[in-house]
């Protein structure tokens, strides 16, 4: 339908900026304040605990959702002033991977794939008959294009989803949560797709993530959102090895995962001891 | 935002008014006219399949019914005044001008816009029209308008061919029970209205088509809270369809009346 | 995307440069099917100039390879640079095509067969 984007960046190699990000529900900043930069040919993974807004930033970075206040440039274009073409514009230079697929489930994995080819390019059927084909290889699941996606499981939809969102090869892949659910194995298979995708190809990635093995294997470079009392604030930022060094008791309980340490999940004592006799 | 013709096409983001939504699928369809790739032939005839053929048995089975019923209640009471004579004007009357209409639409009510509402509903709540306003691909263009077109053609056609249905079960009646030749029958039926009786039909039937669809895509893009918030989205369109189907019904039987 | 064309020793030659994506690959599409029409036995795509591919690029790269094996036509490929050879191996088409470092070696592989 609409041409093929050019691929101009004015910002250079900066790919994602966001500047001052503050997004707030009924008074309550869930994100407060962001700056980061995302370069190009980066695996930039945003972590966090639940609750912590990874996935309204995500829905923020893909212009789904607008911030309260501040900006995101998205290739050197401010999505949070541009208009719906523009918008439309500059998504066809990402691809986004949803947590949980978000297929078509009146489609076939092949229509599916298909989909954004036939709507946004001038490409012949039988050609895109072969990229779905080759799309569906690259995620481990060729034959499957005549599958209906609730024929298939959870961590097969989301390849599926992943296989989506690379169908017009973007510049740029966001992936919401791309491991979770996934066997070992396949969560090693879709880590060496992304680390292939970015390292060879030089696409960028921005992944948010929880699961610490497979951002340690990806990441090129990391951001630890806070949650609780630190909630909508970055608590570190920076390549592995500096998340890895980083002695912030909050981040390094986050990165062992252990339950005791600054990320409370329970009320102290006088306080439980409160909340029961209270609402009781 | 200036506004122009793009931005009405695009506008609103994930959330709809009622109006918008409509400005913005006539908005589509106007587009649609002007370039290729818009307005999908395909598409819009597998919805025509889904949402329109696939409702003709049971749209036709209650037209036969109301041919039948029309023409026994009636018989009842102008068999004694010796009027039986009138009943294939009645029936076919209140067929093109009323019952036909009414009772389609709300077959297709419940047959289709609660189809439309869920599937749009279970769409919003799995991502999935998310994910299509990610990819760039307009949800109004992609999901709403071939339904719209493929309603706004069938609901006519079907009211069309369920007239004819129930014309035939007032046949039925008075060929085999009052022994009425069939000749007469059909050119009592025939010869009776006018055009514009068919028209006046057509018209009711034109506008019911709009309010089912739009208020079933309406109520399945704007769904919140899960499974529930699909049932709710469901009923919701169902209700609102025909409580503005009968308002719409008698805002315009008065009009005809008025004007005619 | 440009394309030129050189004929030597009953080699078609097609040195391609650019970037060959979704705009693009028609082009090379509509040169690749009048080869294929004209049945040439042989072919070598040079890559040398050509700084990214698109999967768009590389399905039409196959449907040469597909027409081409139903006149038993050769094709080669050659010269990619690290990036673009990385696009072919990911989606595995550099099981599926012969590539060759440069273009002697290539020619050399063609010439060796039955014309």
């Amino acid at each position: 339908m609409s041409p093929a984007p050019k691929k101009t960046n004015p910002s250079g190699d900066v790919i994602l900026e966001v500047r001052d990000l503050v997004q707030s529900y009924n008074g309550r900043a869930v994100l407060n304040g962001l700056n980061f930069k995302v370069r190009k040919g980066e695996t930039f993974v945003i972590m966090g605990g639940s609750g912590c807004g990874k996935t309204t930033l995500l829905r923020i970075l893909i212009g789904a959702q607008k911030p309260t206040s501040g900006s995101v440039l998205l290739f050197g274009e401010d999505i949070t002033k541009a208009s719906p073409q523009e918008l439309d514009r500059i998504r066809l230079r990402f691809g986004m991977n949803f947590q949980f697929g978000a297929l078509f489930q009146s489609m076939t994995v092949g229509e599916n794939i298909a989909l954004p080819l036939q709507e946004h390019s001038q490409v012949d059927p039988s050609l895109i008959e072969m990229i779905v084909k080759m799309k569906l290889e690259l995620v481990g699941l060729t034959g499957f294009e005549n599958f209906k996606p609730a024929e298939l499981s959870g961590g097969m939809r989301k390849r599926v989803g992943l296989a989506r969102a690379l169908a017009l090869d973007p510049e740029l892949l966001f992936s919401d949560e791309p491991t979770s659910g996934l066997d070992p194995v396949m969560t090693a298979v879709v880590d060496q797709l992304t680390l292939d995708s970015t390292r060879k190809i030089g696409v960028t990635a921005v992944v948010v993530s929880h699961d610490m093995t497979s951002s340690f294997r990806i990441a090129t470079h990391m951001l630890m959102l806070g949650s609780g009392p630190r909630q909508g604030e970055i608590i570190a930022e920076g390549t592995p090895d500096q998340i890895r060094a980083n002695p912030d008791p909050f981040l390094q309980q986050f990165v062992r995962g252990e339950a005791d340490g600054p990320i409370a999940f329970r009320l102290s004592q006088d306080d439980y001891l409160k909340h029961l006799l209270q609402e009781g | 935002m200036k506004f122009s013709f793009d931005s009405l096409l695009n506008a609103g983001g994930s959330r709809q008014t009622y109006g918008l939504l409509n400005l913005r699928i006539f908005g589509w369809i106007l587009y649609g006219f002007t370039r290729p790739g818009i307005l999908v032939p395909s598409q819009i005839l597998a919805q025509v399949i889904r949402i329109g053929v696939q409702a003709i048995p049971m749209a036709s089975l209650v037209s036969l019914s109301v041919g039948f019923i029309l023409a026994m209640q009636s018989s009842t009471e102008l068999g004694k005044m010796g009027a039986n004579s009138f009943i294939p004007d009645l029936v076919s009357l209140s067929l093109m001008r009323e019952l036909g209409p009414l009772l389609v639409a709300i077959i297709v009510v419940g047959r289709s816009g609660s189809a439309v509402a869920a599937e749009l509903g279970t769409m919003k709540v799995n991502e999935e029209i998310e994910a299509l306003r990610v990819m760039a691909i307009d949800p109004i263009r992609y999901l709403v308008v071939p339904r719209f077109i493929a309603l706004m053609i069938m609901l006519p056609c079907m009211t069309i061919f369920g007239n004819c249905v129930g014309l035939a079960g007032g046949w039925v009646v008075c060929t085999l029970d009052m022994g009425m030749p069939s000749s007469f029958y059909i050119m009592r039926a025939m010869q009776r209205p006018e055009l514009w009786d068919l028209y006046s039909g057509i018209i009711k039937t034109v506008v019911f088509a709009h309010i089912i669809i739009t208020i079933a895509c309406f109520q399945g893009l704007n769904v919140e809270g899960g499974a529930e918030g699909v049932g709710r989205a469901t009923t919701a369109a169902v209700v609102y369809s025909i409580l503005w189907i009968i308002i719409a019904d008698t805002l315009l039987t008065g009009l005809f009346y008025v004007v005619l | 995307m440009e394309i030129r064309e050189k004929n030597d020793d009953s080699i078609t030659i097609l040195i391609l440069s650019g970037e060959i994506d979704l705009n693009q690959s028609p082009v090379l599409r509509t040169t690749l099917r009048e080869k294929a029409k004209a049945k040439t036995p042989r072919l070598i795509l040079d890559f040398a100039a050509v700084a990214y591919v698109d999967s768009s690029g590389l399905a039409t790269l196959i449907e040469y390879y597909q027409s081409s094996k139903a006149y038993s036509g050769k094709m080669a490929i050659c010269s990619l640079a690290p990036r673009v050879r990385s696009s072919f191996d990911l989606v595995r088409l550099s099981e599926v095509f012969s590539i060759f470092p440069d273009q002697a070696e290539a020619r050399k592989a063609l010439a060796g067969g039955p014309a």
